[in-house]
């Protein structure tokens, strides 16, 4: 059931992010709003939980997206298994640093995205408005990202008190 | 008090008193009294009754204005509420317009085009700007497969990439991995459009020979497989000849808004390319 509750949100935000988010002028340049879950499972819930769900998710932007097939999956996972080993060795779980690690995931997908891109062309893809997209990504991640840890933090909060009464160390 | 006599002789003198008054007024206006009475009465007395007038009037004008003012609130926001209704009714008008003029274009191609079409509407868009396609509401309970042409009567969109049961993810033309091929109208100038970014496309293969101006328009070959012949694609934005190299790098500008890309047309049955086995 928990694992329902959680891919439940991860579609949600798939859905919002393919259907209104693109529509709303300003909005066009907004980062992948998976990549705050990813690191939130990754840091603060357990393997068997976030796993399972991010991979779903994954699998599911991949279906939708025009995207090279794999290219979603391939960044969710190297970015939940980074920080998941990172955190062993520093101490990236403190609240402040959230938006920072949700920048470097943010600029690590872009960077997949145009290494994926060149290959596919044969040669480096540069282009000005690649450089723009990924600088505004990033404010909007310094905008966005404390209320959507808060938010993440307030959600597993709620389905740890209803489904199992434990709560996962997130300070 | 008074005898009735005593107020007989007061009231004749009274009438008296009174009539030489009024007889004398004429003489009094005349004086160079009078003037100067009225001057100094208006000097004195003016101000007085300014201020008293002024105060009476603003009072008044509170008085009166509270009300037309508690009314006038009232009024405002009734005529808020029926502009507002209003507004929104224009608006939907407005959509029901725009929309009307959508669907007959689209009815209007469809009566043209000699190939069997199904409108869709677009429901999802792509979340990264690197790559470029959309998800729409028909899949195969409606007769869709993977690589059919969508396209709008302004020109192609894309190809049908991947589908499900009632729906169907579409590769824009404008995406990289998306290629078309094409020819000039004007001179018959082959060459493959390949998407660029989210406005605009390369002409590739165009050989330096070929006479290619901007402002061409470019159109479906039919010799891809996919697009039927003679469908716009875009015009020519921007030329650049090289001294070296066999082929001129151009850039077109489809016809198509994709970001305003609300309903499209999916051909379910393209003309199919005889190629040889071997």
């Amino acid at each position: 059931m928990q694992y329902l509750v959680f891919f439940s949100f991860a579609l949600l935000i798939i859905v919002l992010q393919t259907t209104i988010m693109p529509n709303i002028f300003g909005l066009l340049w907004f980062y992948d709003l998976i990549i705050p879950l990813v690191i939130y499972f990754s840091l603060y819930r357990p393997f068997r939980e976030g796993f399972p769900v991010l991979f779903l998710a994954a699998m599911m932007m991949d279906m939708i997206s025009g995207a090279t097939p794999g290219i979603y999956l391939t960044t969710y996972i190297w970015l939940y298994l980074a920080f998941r080993q990172t955190w062993r060795f520093f101490d990236v779980k403190q609240s402040h640093l959230f938006p920072v690690i949700v920048i470097i995931g943010v600029v690590f997908q872009q960077l997949v995205f145009w290494i994926v891109i060149s290959l596919q062309a044969g040669h480096f893809v540069f282009s000005a408005s690649g450089i723009r997209l990924v600088f505004f990504q990033m404010l909007w991640v310094v905008i966005s990202s404390p209320i959507i840890f808060l938010l993440l933090q307030r959600l597993f909060g709620v389905t740890d008190r209803l489904f199992a009464g434990k709560v996962y160390d997130s300070k | 008090m008074f005898s009735r006599k005593t107020l007989v002789i007061a009231g004749l003198l009274l009438l008296v008193a009174v009539n030489g008054i009024v007889f004398s007024y004429n003489y009094i206006r005349k004086s160079s009294f009078y003037p100067a009475a009225v001057e100094t009465a208006l000097f004195f007395a003016g101000p007085l009754q300014e201020g008293v007038s002024r105060t009476t009037g603003f009072a008044e004008n509170i008085w009166y204005g509270y009300f037309n003012l508690v009314s006038a609130a009232r009024e405002n926001e009734k005529l808020r509420r029926q502009l507002s209704e209003a507004m929104q009714q224009v608006h939907l008008c407005r959509e029901e317009a725009l929309l009307n003029a959508r669907i007959e274009s689209f009815l209007e191609f469809k009566e043209e085009t000699e190939y069997e079409t199904v409108v869709a509407d677009v429901v999802g868009r792509e979340p990264s700007a690197w790559f470029q396609s959309i998800i729409i509401n028909k899949g195969k309970a409606d007769g869709l497969r993977i690589g059919l042409p969508v396209m709008i009567p302004d020109g192609i969109v894309g190809q049908v990439s991947g589908v499900s049961g009632h729906y169907a993810k579409v590769l824009l033309i404008i995406d990289r991995n998306n290629s078309v091929d094409t020819l000039v109208q004007r001179t018959r100038a082959r060459g493959v459009v390949r998407g660029l970014s989210s406005s605009v496309c390369n002409f590739e293969f165009a050989l330096h020979k070929a006479d290619i101006t901007t402002g061409d328009i470019v159109i479906t070959s039919g010799l891809d497989g996919i697009f039927p012949k003679g469908l716009r694609v875009g015009r020519v934005s921007k030329i650049i000849r090289r001294s070296s190299g066999i082929f001129q790098d151009i850039e077109i500008t489809p016809f198509v808004d994709f970001a305003r890309l609300e309903e499209v047309l999916v051909i379910l049955d393209p003309p199919e390319i005889d190629i040889p086995d071997n």
